[in-house]
């Protein structure tokens, strides 16, 4: 089986076949990533569309092959949100990471997730910017160290977007049905 | 315990055409990578020509080039072949008046059972009906393939929209090329707007359509998404 790092070189001369095959192998999580921004499979769909146009016009400058996977993930980022703008007709989406930035130190925080939260939790209550981190952390298993750079935030600020990330979703558990955990 | 966001994550169902819209797009970059590089390869043996005639300008060639012109206004024939202007003018026009017409009953039934069952074979008909006559086999593999000439009405069947050329301005240019401007009507529930988008075309000694390269599309694309 051909290494991955052998298919994006191969991608690089142009080899779309190539390029097909590494896209592959991601594209499922591509669809998830972009279906929790957009909620709706079409907009996903074409996401995806987009994410591969793009990644393959651009994979020429791709220098470290290693890192394509995170590659992939902040083009699928800036894609959803993207559209996401388009849709909204807004020109500034609110990515002001200030406010996260004044929680001060989350470092003991307890990253209990409520046993009954819901894609719909996750989808409608979440910020653009806090399904980022709470995906990349909890479904694709990156490290904070690893988000922090992917999405280019200091660290701090990814473990403030996640701390209150978890609060918004405990809070919608409790005010569905307001039993304890 | 961490991973409830993992499970819920994991209930989004994949659609059958995940896949195909993957390649769609990754065929779509390929036809404009190659595009550039023929563009620009092309352009090369023509600018050399050119310098030969400017260096060279003797009365022997002028009049050659009038002699060709003459025989050309007679017959109306391009490139001493069977196809005459006003026929590719009419498979120009044909091919932009579908590409930026509907989505009509026709179209959405073919995308409908494409996307609902996987089953493209609708959808190939339509295109094969529309383009085969007209386009090379090989523009008509990136057709299929590559979804080259039904990609805004897929976008407008998918958005709500519908599409109507409203004007189409065909200019020869080089080498059997067209730089063609056509006015788009787009509208959906009572708004109506107008963008230009510019294409270039390419048409063969049998007056089938080489290439397509799609200069500018005036925001469409980003309009219909």
């Amino acid at each position: 089986m051909i290494s991955i790092n052998n298919l994006i070189k191969k991608a690089q001369t142009g080899n779309d076949k190539a390029f097909l095959k590494i896209f592959q192998r991601f594209e499922k999580d591509v669809y998830r990533m972009a279906f929790v921004y957009v909620k709706n499979s079409e907009d996903a769909l074409d996401v995806v569309q987009e994410v591969a146009y793009q990644s393959f016009k651009k994979i020429s400058a791709l220098r470290q092959p290693e890192k394509f996977k995170s590659w992939i993930f902040s083009i699928t980022i800036h894609c959803a949100i993207d559209l996401i703008r388009k849709r909204k007709n807004v020109v500034n989406l609110n990515t002001n990471y200030e406010d996260y930035m004044k929680q001060g130190n989350n470092d003991h925080f307890a990253e209990h997730i409520p046993l009954s939260i819901t894609l719909q939790d996750i989808i409608n209550s979440l910020k653009e910017v806090e399904k980022s981190v709470v995906m990349l952390k909890f479904y694709y298993d990156y490290t904070l160290k690893d988000i922090a750079e992917l999405l280019d935030i200091p660290i701090g600020t990814v473990k403030s977007v996640l701390y209150r990330s978890l609060e918004k979703l405990r809070s919608e558990y409790l005010k569905g049905d307001g039993m304890n955990e | 315990m961490n991973n409830k966001i993992k499970e819920e994550i994991n209930k989004i169902q994949i659609p059958k055409a995940l896949h195909r819209r993957s390649k769609i797009g990754i065929l779509k970059a390929k036809s404009e990578l190659q595009g550039n590089k023929k563009r620009i390869s092309k352009m090369f043996p023509y600018v050399a020509m050119i310098a030969i005639f400017v260096i060279l300008i003797p009365l022997g060639f002028s009049q050659l080039n009038n002699h060709l012109q003459k025989d050309q206004t007679k017959s109306g024939r391009v490139n001493n072949n069977k196809v005459s202007q006003s026929e590719i003018n009419k498979t120009l026009q044909t091919y932009l008046k579908t590409e930026f017409t509907g989505p009509d009953d026709e179209f959405k039934n073919a995308m409908e059972k494409f996307n609902k069952d996987g089953d493209p074979s609708l959808y190939n008909e339509y295109l094969e009906k529309k383009y085969k006559p007209i386009v090379t086999g090989n523009v008509f593999k990136e057709i299929v393939n590559a979804n080259l000439s039904a990609y805004y009405l897929s976008l407008a069947y998918t958005s709500g929209y519908q599409m109507k050329p409203t004007n189409i301005l065909i200019k020869k240019s080089e080498n059997n090329g067209y730089n063609c401007e056509v006015e788009v009507e787009y509208s959906k529930n009572g708004k109506t707007n107008k963008v230009t988008v510019k294409e270039y075309i390419n048409i063969n000694d049998e007056g089938k359509i080489s290439r397509i390269l799609v200069d500018d599309d005036g925001g469409l694309v980003n309009i219909l998404r």
